[in-house]
């Protein structure tokens, strides 16, 4: 392995930003620069290599990201999704564990990119298409509402099973309420299962008819 | 609730396929005409819509963690957890379906090529634009660093449920700045946060495990800060002067 030891920071860095110019236009690269850079972003934590690791590959995350199939779906701009991907690798590999886990630059860069489409589809997940947003929503990100953590969620969810008190419905309704699937996504999930779309609305029907009766889901839902 | 306009009124099973896009046009037409029919399918969407709202994929694995799962670096106790959810999570296998495509592309250099250079210029980031704006923002230079529970905490800026302490001591030249992220909703650990000065993004440090950070400014012109959590929540304190 070649030894960088003599190289300083800023050296490193220039000759990192040369070699990803040469990457974006095909040529033959030397990867060993960039490598070296990230290992001493990561494992040796210094942080003006991380500085100059921003400045290279944020511009070429958000450029991956705007490429990804749900980023037309998401409602972050690109820049965003670079800049959470860089947090989530950096969580997942400072220290020691970034030479551990990758022995060059190729696998580091995968890993990056998954923690990059890993950013879209949660930001995807998290907002669903909805009915507008009132007029006075200035677009800010709301901070999060506390009565939606995940416990209360599991709490509602082990309610409804108690209500419903059949597996089946159980297993429909997690699909339904849950997983949100329509029920043509249901019969195709499960084929052979359903006769038809509409067989499955209306088991649906007994279910919601059940739900609607008791009393502590009308009183959290205000019915 | 209004009755029925043109008995006899739609059932429970009409209602649940109109409900579910369904529903023949008898059933459409009945709704557009009836007031009473169309009010029980309103109230009945209403108890839907809530019940998915709260629900909505609440046992999946975060989309980190399914990407984890994928590398093989998570624990076993963790990976059996993903592994069981994905037999039976339509929705986690197709996000996991995405992810192999998208890194193969890393192979097809041309398409990267033209997104990059689209609006990006080489070693030129933009600032985020989704965020929390800190408000009610001053810099204290007493040195005394806020922990939370300190009764001396002196709150200097907020932004959605963070509080950010702030503290500055010029040097000459130069300033160091210090701060805390303190939130009982978010996790700010590992969160990045970088330091613009004069439109240029000139420091980047990672938050402890106290959520703090410090920056050491070469001079003291007017800074900005973006503090980007592991969730993706953003925290901007615009324009902050160090010299008070």
């Amino acid at each position: 392995m070649y030894d960088f030891s003599g190289l300083d920071l800023e050296s490193i860095a220039r000759r990192c930003a040369e070699e990803t110019w040469k990457f974006l236009r095909q040529l033959e690269q030397d990867t060993r620069y960039c490598f070296e850079l990230w290992r001493r972003a990561l494992g040796e934590q210094i942080d003006d290599a991380l500085r100059h690791i921003y400045l290279i590959y944020i511009p070429l995350l958000a450029g991956r990201a705007r490429r990804h199939k749900q980023f037309a779906m998401s409602c972050g701009d690109s820049d965003y999704f670079a800049r959470v991907a860089l947090a989530n690798f950096y969580r997942a590999c400072r220290g020691a564990r970034f030479t551990d886990m990758f022995p060059e630059l190729a696998p580091a860069m995968k890993y990056l990119n998954a923690c990059l489409h890993s950013a879209i589809v949660q930001d995807v997940r998290d907002n669903p298409p909805a009915p507008p947003l009132p007029e006075d929503d200035t677009g800010l990100i709301a901070p999060p509402d506390p009565s939606e953590h995940d416990l209360r969620k599991s709490e509602l969810w082990a309610h409804i099973r108690a209500v419903l008190d059949d597996a089946q419905d159980e297993a429909l309704s997690y699909k339904r309420f849950v997983l949100q699937m329509t029920p043509a996504e249901i019969m195709r999930a499960e084929q052979g299962l359903w006769p038809s779309t509409r067989d499955i609305s209306v088991a649906l029907q007994r279910i919601r008819r059940k739900l609607r009766k008791d009393d502590t889901l009308r009183g959290l839902f205000g019915l | 609730m209004v009755a029925c306009s043109t008995p006899p009124p739609l059932s429970e099973e009409a209602l649940s396929l109109a409900l579910d896009g369904l529903a023949d046009k008898a059933i459409q037409n009945h709704l557009a005409s009836c007031p009473g029919c169309a009010a029980r399918l309103a109230e009945m969407k209403q108890f839907e819509d809530a019940l998915m709202k709260r629900l909505a994929r609440f046992d999946c694995p975060p989309a980190q963690q399914l990407t984890d799962f994928q590398f093989g670096m998570l624990d076993s106790a963790n990976a059996a957890a993903v592994r069981q959810h994905l037999a039976i999570c339509p929705r986690c296998q197709d996000e996991l379906a995405l992810l192999i495509p998208f890194l193969n592309e890393e192979d097809d250099e041309n398409k990267l090529l033209k997104e990059v250079r689209r609006d990006d210029a080489p070693n030129v980031i933009r600032p985020p634009r989704q965020v929390w704006q800190a408000s009610e923002v001053e810099v204290t230079n007493a040195l005394s660093m806020a922990r939370g529970l300190d009764d001396e905490t002196v709150r200097t800026g907020r932004a959605g449920s963070a509080t950010i302490y702030l503290e500055a001591e010029l040097r000459r030249p130069g300033a160091h700045l210090k701060g805390q992220v303190v939130d009982a909703t978010v996790d700010w650990e590992g969160a990045l946060a970088e330091l613009w000065q004069e439109g240029v993004m000139r420091r980047v440090r990672v938050l402890d495990d106290m959520c703090e950070f410090t920056f050491d400014l070469a001079d003291d012109s007017p800074v900005t800060l973006f503090i980007t959590a592991l969730s993706g929540v953003t925290v901007a304190i615009d324009k902050l002067n160090l010299i008070q």
